[in-house]
């Protein structure tokens, strides 16, 4: 069993291409029952925390973030944020 | 360069602690090894240098730098490796999984402290992350999976409430294949 599925949670995919796309993809996620975000480790949403950070927020979601940005945004970090 | 700011905080920031202890007890100049892959002076090692003055580190008066960079070539590391630690520093900084890889096979005494974006258990520098063990430690931008698990399990403990739980990547290519597979697993054709 996988550690999520032993945490009791779903994880969905939800990929995003620019800036622009990210409250689409987010809210459409939320509207799928999606109740926080993981922020997966990559150079755009690193380059973007802020952004993905401003949009969860909005969207009422808790965010999970790797970087200092993210956190700084509004987001979580479990770890000193990168 | 704001990528390479912050990792230079990082990097500055966990050198900062592994020489603080020693460098203060004996006042003396802390002398560390800086190992990269670079061909030479870069913005990079100066985001670093301004991380370490931060951090009341100001070269040449109470900390020292040895530079040595490999300048791209696979066959110089070693050689670049053993200088820097022939010189006994009170740590090392190397950057990147071949740097790290060759300071720990050359030395089990001096603090290494490494960055890269790599998991540092796969690449054997260390058994894992939460006890590193040896003389290892770092920074690692990784999509490990122990870190994500990791992270979730506190998401979870943020937000005891939460059943489904967006990852949100990016189109680039930089998701790790554990990464997709654990949206797989858990998310089905979905994902």
């Amino acid at each position: 069993m996988s550690a999520a599925k032993i945490l009791g949670l779903e994880l969905e995919r939800v990929e995003v291409e620019a800036p622009s796309g990210l409250e689409l993809a987010i809210n459409a996620a939320k509207g799928r029952g999606i109740q926080a975000v993981y922020v997966w480790p990559s150079g755009f949403t690193f380059s973007f925390a802020k952004e993905i950070s401003d949009v969860t927020t909005a969207s009422g979601l808790p965010s999970m973030h790797f970087s200092k940005e993210g956190v700084l945004a509004g987001g979580y970090s479990p770890m000193p944020p990168t | 360069m704001r990528r390479r700011k912050f990792v230079s905080l990082l990097t500055g920031a966990a050198i900062g602690w592994t020489i603080a202890a020693e460098a203060q007890q004996a006042e003396k100049i802390a002398h560390i090894g800086y190992l990269s892959v670079a061909a030479g002076r870069n913005p990079l090692d100066e985001t670093f240098e301004q991380a370490l003055q931060q951090l009341g580190w100001t070269i040449n008066q109470n900390i020292t730098i040895e530079y040595r960079y490999a300048g791209g070539r696979q066959d110089r590391i070693a050689t670049i490796a053993e200088g820097v630690i022939r010189s006994r520093p009170d740590a090392l900084v190397v950057w990147g999984p071949p740097l790290a890889l060759a300071a720990k096979r050359m030395t089990t005494e001096i603090p290494v402290v490494f960055l890269m974006t790599f998991d540092p258990v796969e690449v054997g520098l260390v058994s894992n992350l939460a006890k590193p063990g040896g003389n290892l430690t770092g920074v690692t931008g990784l999509a490990s999976l122990e870190i994500f698990f990791k992270r979730l399990q506190l998401l979870k403990e943020i937000a005891p409430g939460i059943t489904r739980v967006a990852v949100l990547v990016s189109t680039e290519r930089t998701m790790s294949s554990g990464g997709q597979d654990v949206c797989r697993q858990d998310s089905g054709p979905r994902t």
